[in-house]
């Protein structure tokens, strides 16, 4: 089977499951000790979920991986480690590493090694009891009572995955006298022939010749196991893969199955060699499991036995309904098959079965990721665009009545409103099936969002602050474009808010705040735009300080006097800092300059609001999609050309007396205190001025952190606009971002702010040359 | 509650007439069967095998194995042969 098309999802399942293993961790680092239990069952089942599908695909170091972590997670799930704040930092770590990893196996790259062996050991040393807190007494309940009151819990359906079927035959020593992490042992796979009691041999007597050497852990293959009634007793259908924790010679191992080399299938392999046994043995038999509906597991795949007790193991059939009741009778004890190295009570099975279920089905990753880009749209949204269509379905056809109306009839006065309410009717449709349409493309903020407790939690340590994130409006929509570019900038904001903003403890207690800094981000529509903020109660920016900075760096003039918002301003210029100490998270100057770059890329717009010793909130406007946007039509010459509304200031009629030109070069035009620099379309478009045009108009537009005027003929009105590429349609041309079709039919031009700006500078740097 | 008496040798050679009498008790019971072990001592692993499907086909009729009288060497058998999960042996 191929298994290729399924790669891109099981990405970006894993993706996502990393996503939510990392909230509860740092939920669980939050101090929210609420739900302990649950989260880490929940942990456990990433990293379970992974394995499995990892083993599907047959990324085998993935599988490996995350199969050293689940023992750890296991670990803690029964109690024998704790979730220390030690352990949440290594976990998280692991998050890092297994995106890291997957990472690599989709776009044919190569996962960093050293991270991977480096937490690696951490895991082994904390399954070792080597860096965590003593282990709290497990609980002493035999397993037949909890495994009653396990189905519905969120363990139960963990609990009852289907390679818990593992049967620890001799308990293992516990885990602080074994490491857990690959003892000398091997796996053993036995497949006898169907006429192997006919030959006189019986397999329980091997098994339990090999039970002699160690423990043993076995899961049976009976995929070739027919119904009851169809059984040939003397006919074996049955095999199993064996896993022996003893450090003996493969000789010796060998010879316990000496008499049975020619009737039986028989494999040998050190453990954690990667031998896999056949998974797909036991499908035949949990595939009935309830549990298998609720976890919804890709692949069923060996994972370490769900411990409940200090030496019992929970297995499909203690959970699922079906469960079998405790016998009223006392129950009769199990005793070791052969002499063990550890009393057989003593504890829980030492180590997770080194057996992985990966088929050798490796499917090539596809390079680039999810660059064809695909994306997920919720059930109701394609159900509003088919009720839309519905209601545009019944306009079309009351127009078409009424057109045959008026063609049987002939067209009267009275008949004029009922044509206006149809055409406003379609208005409606159209409007609402656009936007509905749009929103497929819309992906909540939290998309963004997602990545920033991670980040505060990290840096805050980094920093030695204590910051809390406060997040709202996470459900915001915004086109999914969008959403991809503003990753960075709002990830740079965020640092910069962390590093220069809030304060240290010490500094904060000064000022009489309370130690915790509090870090705000919260987004919201407004007006056909998302706006971002992005807060904190810190420091504010220090006007004094930013300013002797931009005057020390000849950006303002000695004796120049700034508005705050100026002042304010000055940090987004290229290389502005006023960091005392360059530190590893900001304070380079290098970004703010380029955060506000890729807003204004978008559409955007960034602005501060700073009080010192308040705090700083950066707003982010943005475009809720990329591919429509509000338009201002402005007319030069006889060309109609098209300005993003959300550049435009204002717009003035031109007052001749205050166009002037400094010292014989650019044209500048006196905006009340300011002189904003003047960039005629006509010539940069080389368009034939009107003839006669007294009073032309300005339109003040802002991008690049600057203000300038565009002399215009006229202004027409303001329109959405659906954008057209002109690089898929014609080439791209400086000074144009794009195309639209107007209402009318005729082709408009969409100008490019940036690239106005830069064409203006040209401009007037060749006429100054010439002068 | 129906009940199987098992007998005291399920063994390679006297299993013939057992596979269908457990799948008449398989047809027969209601939700719970009771499985009375107190006679069996010895198996072979054509026995267990035989219990296992039994053990599997019940669950997959949603039936109940409750045991009675398991002999330990019996627990142990189910153990080494990676069955004490599907036959419910746990704990026993």
């Amino acid at each position: 089977m191929d298994l290729t098309e399924f790669l891109a999802p099981f990405f970006e399942e894993c993706f996502e499951m990393l996503q939510q293993m990392e909230g509860d961790l740092l939920a669980l680092d939050g101090g929210d000790t609420s739900g302990m239990a649950e989260r880490i069952g929940s942990i456990f089942r990433v990293a379970h979920s992974i394995k499995g599908g990892a083993g599907t695909f047959g990324f085998s170091r993935i599988t490996e991986y995350t199969h050293k972590l689940e023992a750890l997670l296991d670990a803690m799930r029964d109690g024998s480690r704790q979730m220390t704040p030690e352990a949440v930092r290594v976990l998280l770590e692991t998050v890092d590493v297994l995106r890291d990893m997957l990472a690599a196996e989709r776009d044919g790259t190569t996962a960093n090694a050293d991270e991977i062996e480096r937490t690696l050991t951490i895991i082994r040393q904390m399954l070792n009891g080597e860096s965590i807190a003593e282990p709290v007494s497990a609980p002493a309940q035999p397993a037949a009572v909890l495994a009653e009151d396990l189905p519905g819990e969120p363990e139960a359906v963990e609990a009852a995955m289907p390679d818990d079927a593992f049967e620890p035959v001799v308990a293992a020593p516990p885990f602080e006298e074994s490491p857990l992490e690959d003892p000398p042992g091997w796996h053993v796979v036995f497949r006898p022939g169907d006429d192997i009691a006919g030959q006189g041999s019986d397999p329980l007597r091997i098994l339990r010749e090999l039970a002699q050497l160690g423990p043993v852990q076995t899961r049976v293959l009976d995929d070739d196991l027919p119904p009851v009634h169809s059984i040939n007793p003397r006919r074996n259908y049955l095999g199993w893969a064996i896993a022996l924790r003893a450090d003996v010679p493969r000789d010796q191992v060998e010879d316990v199955f000496a008499w049975v080399m020619d009737q039986a299938e028989v494999s040998i392999e050190p453990l954690g060699a990667g031998v896999e046994p056949a998974p797909e043995a036991d499908a035949s038999v949990w595939g009935e499991s309830p549990a298998e509906f609720v976890s919804a597991e890709p692949t069923p795949v060996p994972t370490p036995p769900a411990r409940v007790g200090p030496d019992e193991v929970v297995r499909p059939g203690d959970v699922s309904p079906q469960a079998v009741a405790a016998p009223a009778q006392p129950a009769a004890k199990p005793t070791p098959a052969a002499p063990a190295p550890a009393p057989a009570s003593a504890s829980a099975p030492a180590q997770a079965p080194t057996v992985h279920a990966v088929p050798a089905r490796a499917a090539a990753a596809a390079p680039g990721g999810d660059a064809g880009g695909s994306i997920r749209v919720g059930i109701d949204k394609v159900d509003a665009i088919i009720d839309l269509v519905g209601e545009l379905v019944i306009t079309q056809s009351m127009l078409g009545q009424f057109s045959e109306e008026v063609e049987r009839d002939g067209f009267e006065v009275s008949m004029l409103q009922r044509l206006k309410d149809g055409l406003s009717q379609l208005e409606r449709n159209t409007r609402e099936l656009q936007e509905n349409v749009m929103r497929i493309r819309m992906l909540p903020i939290s998309v963004a969002f997602n990545r920033f407790p991670r980040l505060v939690h990290d840096l805050s340590r980094q920093l030695g602050k204590q910051i809390e994130l406060k997040i709202s409006g996470e459900n915001t929509e915004l086109d999914k474009t969008v959403l991809e570019k503003i990753g960075d900038p709002l990830v740079h904001l965020v640092r910069n808010a962390l590093d220069h903003g809030l304060e240290p403890v010490d500094e904060r207690r000064a000022a009489g705040k309370p130690d915790t800094g509090t870090l705000r981000l919260n987004a919201y529509h407004k007006g056909g735009n998302i706006i971002i903020e992005i807060g904190e109660d810190g420091r504010g920016i220090n006007k004094a300080r930013v300013l002797a900075k931009a005057r020390e760096k000849g950006l303002v003039g000695a004796d120049e006097q700034l508005s705050d918002d100026r002042i304010h301003e000055l940090i987004f210029a290229p290389g502005f800092s006023t960091a005392e100490q360059v530190t590893d998270i900001s304070g380079r100057g290098v970004g703010m300059d380029v955060v506000k770059r890729n807003i204004h890329a978008l559409g955007g717009g960034l602005e501060i609001r700073s009080a010192e010793g308040k705090g700083t909130t950066f707003v982010i406007r943005l475009p809720l999609t990329l591919s429509i946007m509000d338009s201002q039509l402005v007319v030069v010459g006889e060309q109609t050309y098209i300005l993003p509304l959300m550049s435009i200031v204002e717009s003035l009629q031109i007052a001749p007396d205050f166009l002037s030109r400094v010292a014989g070069r650019a044209e500048v035009y006196k905006l009340r205190e300011d002189y904003i620099p003047v960039i005629r379309l006509n010539r940069i478009f080389n368009i034939p001025a009107r003839a006669v045009n007294e009073r032309p108009l300005l339109v003040v537009i802002e991008g690049d952190g600057q203000k300038v005027g565009l002399m215009i003929d006229d202004l027409l009105g303001q329109q959405q606009v659906v954008i057209k590429s002109l690089e898929t349609n014609f080439r791209r041309i400086e000074g144009l971002s794009g195309s639209t079709i107007l209402g009318d039919g005729t082709v408009a031009l969409i100008l490019d702010i940036g690239g106005l700006f830069q064409m203006g500078r040209r401009l007037e740097n060749r006429k100054g040359a010439a002068a | 509650m129906s009940h199987c008496q098992l007998p005291e040798d399920m063994l390679v050679d006297s299993l013939s007439p057992m596979a269908l009498t457990l799948e008449a008790v398989l047809v027969d019971s209601p939700d719970t069967i009771e499985m009375d072990a107190s006679l069996l001592e010895h198996v072979d692993t054509a026995g267990m095998q035989l219990l296992y499907a039994f053990a599997r086909d019940a669950r997959r009729d949603g039936k109940t194995l409750v045991w009675h009288g398991l002999n330990p060497q019996i627990v142990d058998a189910a153990r080494l042969l990676g069955m004490s999960g599907m036959l419910a042996m746990t704990g026993h």
